[in-house]
């Protein structure tokens, strides 16, 4: 499978001309993270399908509505963010989806490259990560699966870059038995 | 150890198969029958966004002007309702041809000479006569 180096520019200005070959190599590079940041969160493996080919057919349709090329990775992702939601919304309309207040999270500075997981943890982390809510576990994925700012979260997510902040210092805090800190 | 991303997509690689028959239907909707079909599809699918991005910045314009046409065309139909109204009332144009003779004949009356200024008129006895006309008459 080739994999295009994150150093390497993406081939979107190509894409959006419609050329087959640029798109090969975008749906190639983002559709497994893509595809476990949707399945983490809907559960249910024809759904998360469904809704992978569902953003690249978007994805292809409103090229022109991407503004800045490099930022299409945190675009597809808020794509497949929003057919989530409509997912979420057809499931269950007494869901609730909790939110704190902006303004915490003082101490998130940790990138997702110091944190680490013993092969023993990793069944636990996983389930500690399906016990969080939907906001929560939303932002820690797109955190660990594609390593996107809290800029880039809050774009996908549509939410205050301060309460992406508390969601992630609160999902952290959470899952803190799991994932330790390098040394 | 491995970092949270590499735990996730270890988790999920079992799909990439699926994920690549997904990959391969979408690229080959990507492929054009023809080059006239490539450019009617590329005009129907830009059409709505670029009609939406137009309309959407003048939406509020638009809705006044609409609000105006609704006002006028009300006070039309209240206009004509008012016409249609006293057209009812209005005298058919046989009462108009008989009021116009009428008038006519009345006019005709008016600027007429009147048939007694021709005759000597008889004499008024309020009227006194000239002295010397009738001394005259009575010496003749």
């Amino acid at each position: 499978m080739l994999v295009v180096a994150e150093c390497e520019q993406l081939p979107v200005p190509q894409a959006r001309a419609g050329e087959p070959g640029a798109w090969d190599v975008l749906f190639q590079r983002y559709q497994l993270p893509l595809y476990a940041y949707v399945f983490e969160l809907v559960r249910h493996e024809q759904t998360s399908l469904d809704i992978v080919q569902e953003t690249f057919i978007n994805a292809v349709r409103h090229i022109e509505s991407l503004r800045e090329d490099e930022k299409f990775g945190s675009w597809l992702f808020g794509i497949a963010h929003q057919k989530c939601v409509q997912q979420w919304r057809r499931r269950s309309h007494n869901e609730r989806l909790l939110d704190e207040a902006a303004g915490a999270a003082s101490d998130f500075q940790a990138g997702p490259d110091e944190l680490l997981i013993r092969k023993e943890d990793e069944t636990e982390f996983m389930k500690s990560l399906r016990q969080l809510s939907l906001p929560h576990r939303s932002a820690l994925l797109l955190h660990f699966v594609e390593e996107f700012s809290v800029e880039e979260i809050a774009a996908i997510t549509q939410t205050q870059t301060g309460t992406v902040k508390s969601r992630l210092h609160y999902a952290k805090k959470a899952m803190r038995k799991i994932v330790q800190q390098k040394l | 150890m491995k970092k949270p991303r590499d735990v996730l997509l270890d988790r999920h690689r079992w799909a990439e198969p699926k994920l690549d028959s997904i990959r391969q239907d979408v690229l080959a909707s990507l492929q054009p029958a023809s080059d006239w079909e490539a450019r009617w599809w590329r005009r129907n699918s830009e059409a709505p966004w670029s009609f939406r991005e137009v309309l959407l910045p003048i939406r509020w314009h638009l809705t006044g002007l609409g609000a105006a046409w609704v006002l006028i065309i009300l006070l039309n139909l209240d206009s004509s309702a008012a016409a249609q109204h006293a057209g009812q009332n209005a005298p058919s144009p046989r009462q108009l041809l008989a009021a116009l003779r009428e008038h006519r004949r009345q006019l005709a009356e008016l600027l007429k000479p009147s048939p007694n200024l021709a005759e000597p008129s008889e004499p008024n006895a309020l009227v006194p006569e000239i002295r010397g006309a009738i001394q005259i008459c009575a010496m003749a």
